[in-house]
């Protein structure tokens, strides 16, 4: 009988390691989830704490444990180095918390900042490695972060953050995660409401300020819904995406060439004074 | 009789539409909204009641043009896409049925749109079900090259239909491709690095014209080994993932073995995979280094834009290496090994013979679409020896999917790379290559950071060891 040896690969050990390095729980909210990390061996815990630290909670876990660990270590996300660990660990917490709130929120591939006084959030919305991580450093001083990532957003239109690390780069393949915090991004605890929604559309030679169009609802739908995740989990999804744009009075198309040109269009659409 | 399709959801605003199929959005025009109003959730409509619907809404076309012929065609459309279905859908009967005649008759239609003798046509058997026709299209994913000669074949409207949207998908994700290739390209020249297209969008223009021809995969792209490091940096900079499993670009051993021993890693972008090369093929001294494809590169246009891509003899080297490599088993790669065997300056430039395996696949093109006319005498040659091949590659072309998909088990995987190495002609420096390549994977060199082989090899030896130990005992258990 043949076996798959590409998958599924068990525990393994090697056998200089002997000694059983000891556990650190780290539980973090993503997206109104709490998820528990066992994370093994105290640099690595200490490391996963730091990059974590905006989303860590005290709430107890609703969630099995993913456990983080080292080289060999019995892990669901390992890796040879810290840097390789933690770059594993972002999507993983990422899909654990969005398989958790399938069918319910509304969850957009995006970026989404407030305004800090009035917790108005436009929600940026754009494809992998096309500028929200970039976007939201840039523009993540003046209006409270909320996500690089994922922005779920509930059927009355509330916010459910997740200030996950960002990813950035510092010279190495992988990039380092930081947490926003330790980036000078502003951070809120107020509750949160969407204003606006951007269908980011980054053109390097975009010299001039952003271009913006409003979408028609149908446009605006056929854009959003393949950066949406779980969509077919929802009941009438495609309405719930309505729902959600009439709310704001429709998605926005921009294009830009350079991120913190759209920082007069946010202020706009978020009514901020600041 | 015409109804609709089980859809997720529907939502309609402003005379327009949008409908979920699984995960699929679909956007409708007014026409196609008037059209699935027509057609009521949970009844069957006849055309007639579609074409007065529409009719009613947007009155009769202008002369020469008949509401029922411009009803007929968009209904076809939908049905296309996933939107309605008619009670003998083609694409849902007969998929069971023996796949040699649909498969021998596909044969024929592609040899007809590659053939280069005017007005010859080709018409579907009557005896063949569209279903299965269709079901050996998609099989051998050849719908977007026999979408280029869609002129030369007679078809019915329904089928014609179904390969037209398909078309239509292919190249819209064709077009995001497009977009991803000139700005690795840009970014990689910024980086002074030099980096060759090939397969996919490439040789799609360069082979057919068209750069939408040939459906939609993963980017390929070929940098000199020297560039490697600094070109997996500048992509990623730019946003390309780096994958999971793989060693690090650095000083460690894994990463140096890796390179070593492999040619290509993925990257990872949304939904996209750029396949980077540092060498064309698994047995490297079997084909040229990339200094000397860089020096006789061509220039296509991929969306409109010139794009460095291999020389026409080297892309048909590369191509008709590829098909060998799958055992001649896809029709879509046999295309293409015919459609730049069939260009004159493909030969013009030839600096080196044909390998065996490449002039089986040249043979075998010939002898499935025909001797192209004004080929030299090496495409003959290549048809006298090709004679077995030709046999085994029909068997190989009709094999159901799943025999294919098992084969991603990794020990068969590994098995079945054998042959396809063998046929190369190697040497003993590719071949200890591809021994070290299957026997350890990049998995395990990923958590190797050491730079000493003495240290890195033999944990590497022992988790592989340990693994095939576990995985052998689980089996016999």
């Amino acid at each position: 009988m043949w076996v798959d040896l590409a998958h599924h690969s068990p525990p393994l050990a090697y056998p200089h390691e002997v000694s059983e390095p000891e556990v650190t729980r780290i539980c973090v909210e993503a997206l109104g989830v709490v998820v528990p990390l066992d994370v093994r061996g105290a640099e690595l815990a200490a490391a996963v704490g730091r990059a974590w630290q905006d989303c860590r909670t005290t709430t107890p876990a609703d969630q099995p444990a993913i456990t983080v660990g080292l080289g060999d270590a019995v892990a669901d996300v390992c890796g040879g180095t810290i840097t390789e660990v933690m770059h594993r660990l972002s999507p993983t917490v990422t899909q654990r918390a969005i398989a958790a709130r399938a069918g319910d929120l509304i969850m957009l591939h995006a970026a989404a900042l407030a305004d800090p006084a009035t917790g108005a959030t436009a929600v940026m919305v754009a494809a992998s490695g096309t500028g929200k991580t970039t976007a939201s450093t840039q523009l993540g001083a003046r209006h409270a972060y909320l996500t690089d990532e994922t922005a779920g957003i509930t059927a009355e239109g509330r916010m459910v953050p997740y200030p996950k690390p960002l990813s950035i780069l510092e010279g190495g393949p992988l990039k380092a995660q930081r947490a926003a915090s330790n980036l000078g991004l502003t951070l809120t605890d107020r509750d949160c409401h969407l204003t606006a929604v951007l269908v980011l559309d980054r053109r390097p030679g975009h010299a001039s300020a952003p271009t913006v169009t409003t979408l028609e609802t149908v446009d605006a739908i056929a854009a959003l819904a393949p950066q949406c995740s779980y969509l077919p989990s929802m009941e009438r999804p495609l309405h719930r995406l309505a729902d959600l744009l009439h709310r704001v009075g429709g998605a926005r198309h921009v294009s830009y060439g350079e991120a913190v040109t759209l920082e007069p269009v946010l202020r706009e659409l978020l009514g901020s004074s600041s | 009789m015409i109804r609709r399709r089980d859809l997720h959801d529907v939502y309609t605003e402003a005379g327009r539409t949008v409908v979920m199929i699984g995960e699929q959005i679909i956007v409708l025009s007014e026409l196609a909204t008037t059209i699935l109003d027509a057609v009521p959730v949970g009844s069957s409509v006849g055309l007639d009641e579609i074409v007065d619907s529409v009719v009613a809404e947007f009155g009769p076309p202008p002369l020469p043009d008949d509401a029922l012929t411009l009803t007929e065609q968009n209904v076809h459309d939908l049905v296309a896409h996933g939107v309605l279905e008619i009670e003998t859908d083609p694409a849902h009967d007969d998929r069971s049925r023996d796949p040699r005649e649909a498969t021998a008759a596909l044969q024929r239609a592609m040899a007809t749109v590659l053939t280069q003798e005017p007005g010859l046509r080709w018409r579907m058997p009557e005896d063949l079900t569209p279903g299965s026709f269709l079901a050996a299209v998609r099989r051998q994913r050849i719908g977007a090259q026999l979408a280029t000669g869609l002129d030369r074949l007679d078809l019915p409207g329904q089928m014609r239909a179904r390969l037209r949207a398909d078309s239509d998908d292919m190249r819209a994700a064709c077009n995001e491709l497009g977009h991803h290739l000139h700005r690795a390209l840009d970014v990689l020249s910024e980086t002074g690095v030099g980096a060759l297209t090939f397969k996919g969008l490439a040789l799609a223009s360069q082979a057919w014209g068209d750069d939408g021809a040939r459906g939609y995969g993963d980017l390929d792209m070929l940098v000199a080994p020297a560039d490697l490091d600094r070109a997996v940096a500048a992509l990623v900079a730019d946003g390309w993932q780096y994958p999971s499993r793989y060693p690090l670009p650095g000083p460690g051993w894994g990463w140096r073995q890796f390179v070593r021993t492999s040619y290509e890693m993925p990257l990872v972008r949304g939904s996209t995979i750029l396949d980077l090369h540092w060498h064309a093929v698994p047995a490297r001294n079997t084909f040229p280094i990339f200094d000397d494809l860089w020096r006789r590169r061509a220039d296509v246009a991929v969306l409109g834009r010139p794009v460095p891509t291999l020389s026409p003899y080297d892309a048909l080297a590369h191509s008709a290496s590829h098909s060998a490599k799958d055992h001649w088993r896809w029709l879509r790669g046999l295309a293409d090994v015919h459609r730049l065997m069939s260009a004159p300056e493909t030969w013009s430039r030839a600096d080196r013979p044909l390998r065996h395996d490449q002039l089986l696949s040249v043979g075998i093109a010939a002898r499935l679409f025909g001797v192209p006319d004004r080929a030299p005498a090496v495409v003959r040659k290549a048809f006298s020896l090709s004679g077995r091949e030709y046999s085994s590659s029909l068997e190989a072309q009709v094999r159901p999917e799943h025999a294919a998909a098992r084969s991603r088990e990794a020990y068969m995987a590994i098995l079945r790379s054998y042959p396809a190495m063998w046929r190369t002609r190697p040497g003993t420096t590719d071949l200890g290559r591809h021994v070290l390549r299957t026997a350890l994977p990049a998995r395990f060199l990923a958590d190797e950071t050491s730079p000493h082989a003495y240290v890195a090899a033999p944990r590497v030896l022992w988790h592989r060891g340990t693994e095939v130990a576990h995985r052998l005992a689980t089996a016999i258990q």
